[in-house]
């Protein structure tokens, strides 16, 4: 009977004791409730819903906003490198355009005096002038 | 080796596991921050404003939690700190002194629908809203969270003499008020 030891028939977990103190700590440690301070029904369930949520949607916000940045980082670049020869190609798009119209169809159907009179004065004075100028 | 913490710290880092390990976090510290942010805000619904913006400051924050200090003293902090700045933001809005504010909160308790406190528990609060800031704050975390020292002085980043004196200052005081 000398040998008996007890801690031989019997076994506990591994760190038994240290968690055992950890649990017991934990749910007393810090957490008073003091009193005539009420909280509404079922408060800390709908608590941990609201921040799960609120989290979430901050680290999207937070990633959608990091994407959203560079997004338009990228795309001022873009335009700033595209401007210039957009512009070019536009204006002579646009000047190709008016040549042939005004080739095409509006001289077609008007005759010289009438092209004449829609010039200014300032226009026509040295072409007349030229023409008057003995050669 | 890594301890426990460690290992929790680094799935909270961890993009991958690290919503789980935050709703394992909130699950764990959610009633404890609560009720040190109520004792310092008073009014519940503002103490739920503070609580949740404190756990949004966690989870944004997490990377830079160096592991420095407890995780438990490092959330805390930040509860203390949003609780303080609260206090300051809506004192100011208000035009008050933060004292002020808080003394009208602990006045308004009689008619708040989440206080039943008995007659000693309200003219306690009254006192406690009476005492300076820093004091409050001490007398709140030793008093009725019977938190020891070295844990306060961690968390709000002051000496343990330092924290001694305003907790004594301010026991005197309520003491004296209370025998008046």
């Amino acid at each position: 009977m000398t040998d008996f030891k007890p801690k031989k028939l019997f076994k506990i977990p591994e760190n038994y004791f240290n968690e055992l103190e950890d649990l017991l700590l934990k749910n007393t440690q810090y957490a008073s409730k003091i009193q005539g301070f009420k909280i509404p029904k079922n408060y800390f369930k709908t608590l941990e819903e609201t921040v799960l949520k609120k989290t979430v949607k901050s680290s999207y916000s937070y990633r959608s906003k990091l994407i959203l940045s560079l997004t338009s980082i990228a795309a001022t670049l873009a335009l700033f490198l595209m401007l210039p020869n957009t512009e070019n190609t536009e204006t002579l798009i646009e000047d190709q355009a008016f040549n042939d119209y005004i080739e095409s169809y509006y001289l077609e159907d008007m005759d010289g005096y009438e092209i004449l009179s829609m010039l200014e004065n300032n226009e026509t004075e040295p072409n007349l002038n030229n023409s008057t100028e003995k050669p | 080796m890594e301890t426990q913490q460690s290992i929790f710290i680094n799935s909270l880092q961890e993009p991958e596991t690290r919503e789980k390990a935050f709703k394992r976090l909130v699950q764990e510290y959610k009633e404890r921050l609560y009720w040190h942010i109520r004792k310092l805000v008073l009014d519940h619904d503002d103490a739920n404003d503070v609580v949740q913006n404190t756990f949004i400051k966690v989870y944004l924050n997490i990377n830079k939690f160096k592991g420095e200090s407890s995780l438990f003293t490092w959330m805390y902090r930040i509860a203390t700190n949003e609780s303080i700045n609260f206090i300051k933001s809506k004192s100011s809005k208000m035009g008050l002194q933060n004292q002020e504010w808080i003394e009208s909160k602990a006045e308004g308790l009689q008619s708040d629908s989440y206080f039943d406190g008995d007659e000693a528990a309200l003219i306690l609060q009254k006192l406690v809203a009476k005492l300076p800031e820093k004091q409050r704050i001490v007398f709140n975390m030793r008093y009725f969270d019977g938190m020891n020292y070295e844990s306060i002085s961690q968390i709000l980043e002051t000496s343990v003499g330092a924290l001694k004196a305003s907790y004594h200052h301010a026991s005197t005081k309520i003491k004296s008020k209370l025998n008046d």
